[in-house]
């Protein structure tokens, strides 16, 4: 094969991962990218910008949110991801910077584990964002040497957080090989005294262990001060590549013989093993459980209701564990009910009683979107509200929500408590994706006859609680019932009456035959 | 920010007038003038604390205690919660103001109340320094087996050695209709007072244990000699919680013999008029006590009608304090160190979050129009901003609170019990 054919055959398989990624997230994965962007609201204002880049990382976490934001359409969520694993691999191609088969083959690597990586649903778009940006400030100074490169490693470290450590080792490792021992030295320490005195004097909020880990990496480290190890260990590959390209190039030139044939074929492994690794251990990376929850979630937020049931068929001849879980019980019952089959087909799903199809409070960011959803379309407004509002206060990340701020936005408007609506509405014209939808919600506020006539809001306001008592949740069928006892049109409210009246005698009769079996044994 | 503190500083005791012209497509018109009072009494605190917290129900996400500089636009985090992960916390609590004596609370795994306060170079407690002052920051577990809960809503005598506390066991419950959304109620409820000198909670029977009734908000008279409470009837909550109506009472503490009275006189009796009064707070000139008038419950954030209102302890006679209420909850007052102004937290912009008023009060009691904490464009920020401004007080100095430190120390377990008789 020709210089020029191989050339091309390289961008041809670049372009085969990009269009892999692609569908990934695009056709098998597009829950991950629903989740990500319900976790952020990201402003397009100067404000939100100072914000963020208070921090060192800031500018990486800016930038990846302002990419998740495009998640709001998942096509071109799935674009952008295909198109930042692309660059991830092109630009650890040429950090390698040697022109072999085992090079181009190697740097599939670090793309390939970052999808498995990302499997992690908390892990976000800024370790990406960071990693790249350090890739590219390393490839943009290399001509320069090594003083450009610890010059540059300085503000990289503001621009990305610690993640700017792959630059530094790569021009360390330069600077080694160039025997200038006493310039990586200095470059080392120039690194930690510019992090110690970073810390120290613009964020000492943070705990050293959540500033060395990365600020905005994960979205558990605020309250974990960690990040999983896998994280460190792309990194660390990253950092070392060159080194790994090297010697397994010179393995190839053991027997000149053998060299050309040797490296072809482990360039075609290296690019074999990562992508076939990553296909057999897909389940291991994306928990099937984890994810059908979250492909419901974005069922829900799609209203595909038949969707969810299809789902839940699926998966419950696939005998998945989630099928059982009172918070994917939720969603399934809650689509039975919009689609009027509720109280034909409560028993054709696992149940779990009341927990099936309301759930307690619990506080995490995850587990109360579906009842959020479900009291909304009971009419039950506060209490739709107040999951929405504690949802978005669970994001352990801290960030607000543009999907929980829309919900409660319209709670306020319904609740006529418009000053409030207006505040969020007016957050949400600062976005890219919910703008629209806030300007059109704002004509609504204070204009009565409007809101009435709205279909769901109108509706809301008709079916809600006329009474005012005090929310008890170990008295939810009451609650139910009340609800359709002052209205009764609420044909949900009704039939969800109906299944907690079903549930209850269920698990009561659950507990006599317990009790009984319990009694005999004795 | 210069120029605007020289025209004051010219215009102390006068008033500014403004005139306002717009161009609109018709050509310029002109707005109808309006006028700023400037006060006679200069502001000369530092600055002001506050908690910054979303008002939600009950999960929080960021949280923090904050210092912002009155004097210019800087504002500083005291601690926030990505400092102590998983940790929630209360309010700064200062002895008057005072930045060198605070208390407040973690609450979660590592929960613990703080007591920072200055003490002599000698003290066997004393282990740091602050505002360049020996100090003793102590993390106190502060249940003990006699006592109902970890120590709540805090109030330092005027010596220092004393912080009076309120022990809470706190519940809430959501409202369903559209015009309420939390109550938050006591199952019991007493007072005590810590000796901070050696840590011992000091206790009395009439307000300690007392099964028949809710004490809660203690708060000592600006001579230390009174500790003022709010007392309610206990009541079966929540089903009754309208029926916790509470009256503003006070009982004698001698800091010497650290000796409770033998009574407990009631300052108001708001319950007979089926009203209500919570977070009395002395004047520090002895003047007046404000509070908070409700219709019932202990927690007047979350009740629209709370108001604020005075007691001339000189003449005894009370009044709304109609110049600084508006429509909604007016709560969490505070006096300056010179008593001449005070600041208060507001739901009137939006009905939810609760911003930060400022009105100063003159020798007559004439209140002024309250104005919320400025910002460079206030309107831009309270309309972005979605935390509340919680529980806040001045401070006549910058706080110096060393956050690593105590991020050590939370974590270590450093923590000191108290103990009682």
């Amino acid at each position: 094969m020709n210089t020029s054919k191989k050339y091309y055959l390289k961008y041809v398989l670049t372009l085969l991962l990009g269009l892999g990624t692609f569908f990934f997230w695009w056709k098998l994965h597009p829950e991950a990218l629903s989740w990500h962007e319900q976790n952020q609201l990201f402003l397009c204002s100067t404000d939100y910008l100072l914000e963020r880049i208070v921090v060192p990382g800031g500018w990486a976490d800016w930038l990846s949110e302002a990419i998740v934001q495009f998640f709001y359409q998942l096509t071109a969520g799935a674009a952008l991801m295909a198109l930042l694993v692309m660059a991830l691999q092109l630009a650890t191609y040429k950090v390698i910077s040697t022109n072999s088969c085992i090079a181009f083959g190697l740097s599939f690597w670090p793309p390939v584990l970052l999808l498995a990586i990302m499997g992690d649903e908390n892990v976000m778009l800024s370790y990406t964002i960071a990693l790249l940006l350090s890739l590219i400030t390393y490839l943009g100074c290399r001509r320069g040497g090594s003083v450009l490169q610890m010059f540059a490693s300085l503000p990289l470290y503001w621009l990305v957080g610690p993640l700017f450590g792959v630059q530094v080792v790569l021009a360390v490792i330069d600077a080694l090989r160039s025997r200038k021992t006493l310039v990586a030295v200095t470059m080392l320490l120039a690194a930690v005294a510019w992090v110690y005195a970073c810390r120290t004097l613009w964020a000492d909020q943070y705990p050293w262990s959540t500033v060395l880990a990365g600020i905005s990496y994960h979205r558990l480290t605020l309250m974990m001060c960690e990040i999983p190890a896998e994280l460190y260990g792309l990194a660390l590959l990253l950092a070392i590549i060159p080194l790994l390209a090297t010697g397994l190039e010179r393995l190839g030139c053991i027997n000149r013989l053998w060299a050309g044939p040797f490296t072809s074929l482990l360039g075609i492994l290296l690019t074999l093993i990562p992508v076939g690794g990553f296909v057999l251990g897909h389940d291991k990376c994306y928990n099937p459980n984890v994810y059908a929850q979250l492909h419901q979630h974005l069922l829900i937020r799609k209203s595909d209701w038949l969707g969810i049931i299809e789902q839940a068929e699926k998966n419950l001849q696939n005998q998945l564990e989630v099928v059982k879980t009172p918070l994917y019980i939720n969603g399934v019952n809650l689509a039975l009910a919009q689609r009027g089959q509720l109280n034909n087909r409560l028993l054709n799903f696992p149940q779990c009683g009341m927990k099936g199809l309301i759930m307690p409070r619990v506080r995490d960011n995850m587990s109360n979107v579906t009842s959020m959803e479900t009291f909304w379309h009971l009419s039950m407004i506060n209490e739709s509200m107040r999951y929405a509002f504690d949802t978005q206060e669970s994001i352990p990340n801290c960030r607000k929500s543009g999907r929980y701020l829309q919900r409660m936005a319209e709670c306020q408007i319904v609740n006529g408590n418009y000053e409030a609506a207006s505040k969020y509405i007016g957050l949400l014209k600062q976005t890219l994706f919910y703008r629209s939808w806030a300007e059109i919600a704002e004509t609504y506020l204070y204009n009565e006859e409007k809101i009435a006539n709205y279909p769901e809001w109108g509706v809301r306001r008709d079916m809600r609680f006329k009474e005012d008592f005090l929310y008890y949740y170990p008295e939810m069928t009451k609650m139910l019932a009340k609800l359709v006892n002052e209205n009764s049109a609420n044909a949900m409210a009704y039939n969800y009456f109906m299944a907690a009246f079903v549930l209850g005698k269920q698990e009561a009769s659950t507990h006599i035959d317990a009790t009984t079996s319990a009694t005999s044994t004795r | 920010m210069e120029a605007w503190h020289n025209l004051t500083a010219l215009n102390q005791g006068g008033k500014l007038t403004f005139t306002v012209w717009a161009e609109m497509q018709e050509g310029w018109i002109q707005y109808n003038d309006f006028e700023i009072y400037v006060s006679p009494y200069p502001l000369t605190d530092y600055g002001v604390t506050y908690r910054k917290i979303a008002p939600g129900y009950e999960t929080y996400s960021h949280i923090g205690n904050y210092q912002r500089n009155i004097h210019t636009w800087d504002e500083e985090a005291i601690i926030e919660s990505q400092t102590v992960p998983g940790q929630c916390m209360s309010c700064h609590t200062a002895n008057r103001a005072n930045p060198k004596q605070f208390t407040f609370q973690l609450r979660g795994k590592h929960g613990s109340t703080l007591v920072q306060r200055e003490v002599e170079p000698n003290d066997p407690a004393c282990n740091t320094t602050a505002n360049g002052k020996p100090t003793a920051r102590q993390w106190l577990v502060s249940k003990t087996d006699s006592t109902l809960s970890k120590c709540v809503y805090p109030y330092w005598h005027p010596s220092g050695n004393f912080c009076a506390y309120s022990l809470n066991l706190i519940h809430q419950l959501f409202w369903t209709g559209k015009d309420r959304q939390v109550e938050v109620f006591d199952d019991a409820s007493d007072v005590v007072v810590l000796d901070v000198r050696n840590l011992e909670i000091l206790r009395s029977p009439l307000i300690e244990h007392t099964l028949d009734w809710y004490e809660t908000y203690p708060a000592f008279s600006e001579d230390g000699k009174w500790l003022y409470f709010c007392r309610s009837v206990a009541a079966t909550v929540p089903a009754h919680c309208d029926s916790c109506q509470y009256n503003l009472c006070r009982i004698a503490f001698d800091e010497e013999t650290r000796q409770f009275g033998d009574n407990v006189e009631v300052v108001i009796d708001a319950a007979s008029r089926g009203k209500n009064i919570t977070l009395p707070r002395p004047s520090y000139d002895g003047r007046y006590i404000m509070y908070c008038y409700s219709d019932y419950g202990n927690f007047p954030i979350d009740h629209k009608e709370s108001d604020l209102w005075l007691l001339d302890l000189a003449t005894g006679e009370e009044r709304p304090a109609t110049e600084a209420n508006s429509e909604f909850t007016e709560s969490y007052h505070n006096w300056s160190s010179d008593s001449h102004w005070f600041l208060f937290s507001s739901r009137r912009d939006d009905g939810l979050y609760s911003l930060l008023y400022i009105a100063s009060i003159d020798n007559e009691g004439r209140i002024s129009k309250p104005f919320v904490l400025p910002q460079h464009n206030p309107w831009q920020f309270y309309h972005q901003n979605l935390y509340s401004f919680n529980v806040p007080d001045f401070t006549s100095e910058h706080v110096d609170f060393d956050v690593q430190d105590a991020y050590n120390e939370v974590f270590t377990d450093k923590q000191q019990k108290v103990w009682t008789k």
